[in-house]
């Protein structure tokens, strides 16, 4: 009141000039007010980038071939796998020609070849090679190592035995990732997944060496895909079977080859020492991961309560854990 | 009447220019937003990374014998980021009081196929060193002397060394390279005498 008496005595301002000039300071004001109601961002910046969510996976399979295994005993690698290949009906059968093939090892650690950590490199070689001769256009070997993915490769034997082959090993990078969800699934939601390499083929392979696994109890064919993860997806330890599960409903495979040569009995996934490996002798190669995995636990001496997620991916329709009901073709190099 | 003040020349030259100034601020603001710099959130990575890129750290994690040296750069990894070195077996180091692993691998300089790798994993306490030792000790182990907890297995050397769980893992069974890892072990625990137990 003092301050309008004030205004009104001095010889500068009138009551019109007063109204007009609040009718001024009250349009900025509403107008300041207005803009930054349309700049203000309830939402903290995600620091994410802009998701382009993938609705599936291609469907690698054959299904003309329907379900198929084979159980080959032997110690070379080489030997085995052709055997296995064969018993299932030739591979010719599942790669076409001019098809592109993708094979998921594992090369999880910088991990010399004799402690079958990662997938051995004479069985990367065969493989690839005998994709080659039945008419493959290309062979590209993928996964993703979190740490030091180029050390990964060169230090387990998969890069050089690639390389031989005639295959190509194409190392993870930022843009070899696309967001996914998986249809049905509460843990695979707009997820990064190492989707490039998956994007080029017509044919996927999976291979996995037999492992315990300090989380899941085993890492085989199933867990294999654990690899195509990105980000900090050690979140999903916390959950493991299911997560499992979820993998093998993301992806159906031409076949698996579960490498049951040697076996590590303890200390999975990373071992460490010879110590913790028994020569089991065996490869297994299946059109069903399920029935592999099933199979692969028997050589870990693992019954299927304790790795429940064998039993998950069943009852999720990804295979079948009685192994025996796929007439498994068993055979022996030696 | 009063008499109706007009604005000076200089007044109004100011005027237009604090409302420049505050016009180019608000659209630096609003260019800015369009580049935001992803390094804000990827905070919680660097913490756990930086330090295999510090220039404070020795070059070396262990004393080298001769004819080796170092292939890889020393790494570090705290809890948030063991998984990245050694992704599933993690949590068992974390269920018993992992602080952090540092590892680097060295390479005989004649043959590149021989080389070996240190893991030196801080427990915390001996307690917990003791534990993930005596939880991974392989039965066919080739008991040492040199340390109070310690053996040999095929390929590698596990020991405990105050509340460090050490690893010595070697490429291949080599006379040569398995003598040198034992010589760096013996090494390493007599230049550590009064480790923090």
């Amino acid at each position: 009141m003092l301050h309008l008496i004030k205004i009104q005595n001095s010889d500068s301002v009138g009551r019109r000039e007063f109204l007009t000039r609040c009718t001024k300071a009250g349009l900025s004001l509403t107008t300041a007010c207005a803009l930054a109601y349309w700049f203000y961002d309830p939402m903290a910046p995600s620091g994410r980038q802009k998701v382009d969510v993938l609705p599936g996976l291609p469907d690698y399979s054959v299904p003309e071939m329907g379900n198929r295994m084979a159980i080959v005993r032997g110690t070379d690698r080489a030997k085995t796998i052709r055997l296995a290949l064969e018993a299932i009906g030739g591979l010719e059968r599942y790669i076409r020609p001019r098809d592109r093939v993708l094979l998921k090892v594992n090369a999880a650690f910088a991990s010399p070849p004799m402690l079958c950590a990662t997938s051995h490199p004479d069985l990367v070689t065969e493989i690839a090679r005998l994709c080659l001769k039945v008419g493959a256009s290309s062979v590209i070997v993928a996964d993703n190592p979190i740490n030091d993915p180029a050390s990964c490769f060169a230090l387990s034997g998969i890069e050089k035995a690639a390389r031989e082959a005639g295959a190509k090993v194409v190392l993870p990078r930022r843009d070899s990732f696309r967001y996914f969800t998986l249809e049905g699934g509460l843990l695979i939601r707009e997820w990064p997944l190492l989707y490039a390499p998956l994007q080029s083929v017509d044919k996927v392979i999976g291979m996995a060496p037999l492992k315990d696994h300090h989380r899941s109890g085993a890492s085989m064919t199933l867990k294999n895909w654990y690899g195509l993860l990105g980000g900090r997806r050690n979140i999903f330890h916390q959950d493991i079977h299911n997560i499992i599960k979820e993998l093998s409903m993301l992806l159906k495979a031409t076949f698996v080859v579960l490498d049951g040569t040697a076996t590590m009995m303890r200390n999975g996934p990373t071992g460490g020492s010879l110590s913790d490996l028994k020569e089991t002798g065996t490869m297994i190669v299946s059109t069903d991961p399920v029935a592999a995995d099933a199979y692969g636990a028997s050589l870990l001496e693992r019954t299927l309560d304790e790795l429940p997620f064998i039993k998950k991916a069943e009852a999720e329709g990804v295979g079948m854990s009685d192994y025996a009901s796929l007439n498994p073709k068993i055979l022996t190099t030696d | 009447m009063p008499k109706k003040r007009t604005r000076t020349k200089g007044e109004a030259l100011l005027g237009f220019l604090i409302l420049a100034i505050l016009v180019l601020i608000g659209v630096m603001v609003f260019l800015q937003q369009f580049q935001f710099n992803p390094a804000v959130t990827a905070h919680r990575i660097l913490e756990g990374g930086m330090e295999q890129f510090s220039s404070d750290l020795p070059s070396t994690l262990v004393p080298l014998p001769d004819n080796f040296t170092g292939m890889t750069p020393l790494e570090s990894f705290t809890p948030e980021t063991l998984y990245e070195k050694i992704n599933g077996q993690a949590d068992f180091y974390l269920a018993s009081g992992f602080l952090g692993l540092k590892s680097q691998r060295y390479v005989h300089t004649d043959n590149q196929d021989m080389w070996f790798e240190v893991f030196k994993y801080d427990m915390g306490t001996k307690e917990n060193a003791f534990a993930v030792y005596s939880q991974q000790y392989r039965e066919d182990g080739l008991p040492l002397q040199w340390a109070e907890f310690a053996y040999y297995a095929a390929n590698a050397l596990f020991f405990v060394h105050g509340q460090d769980y050490m690893e010595m893992r070697a490429s291949s069974t080599s006379d040569d390279l398995v003598a040198a890892m034992h010589e760096v072990a013996k090494k390493y625990v007599a230049s550590h005498q009064n480790p923090k137990l």
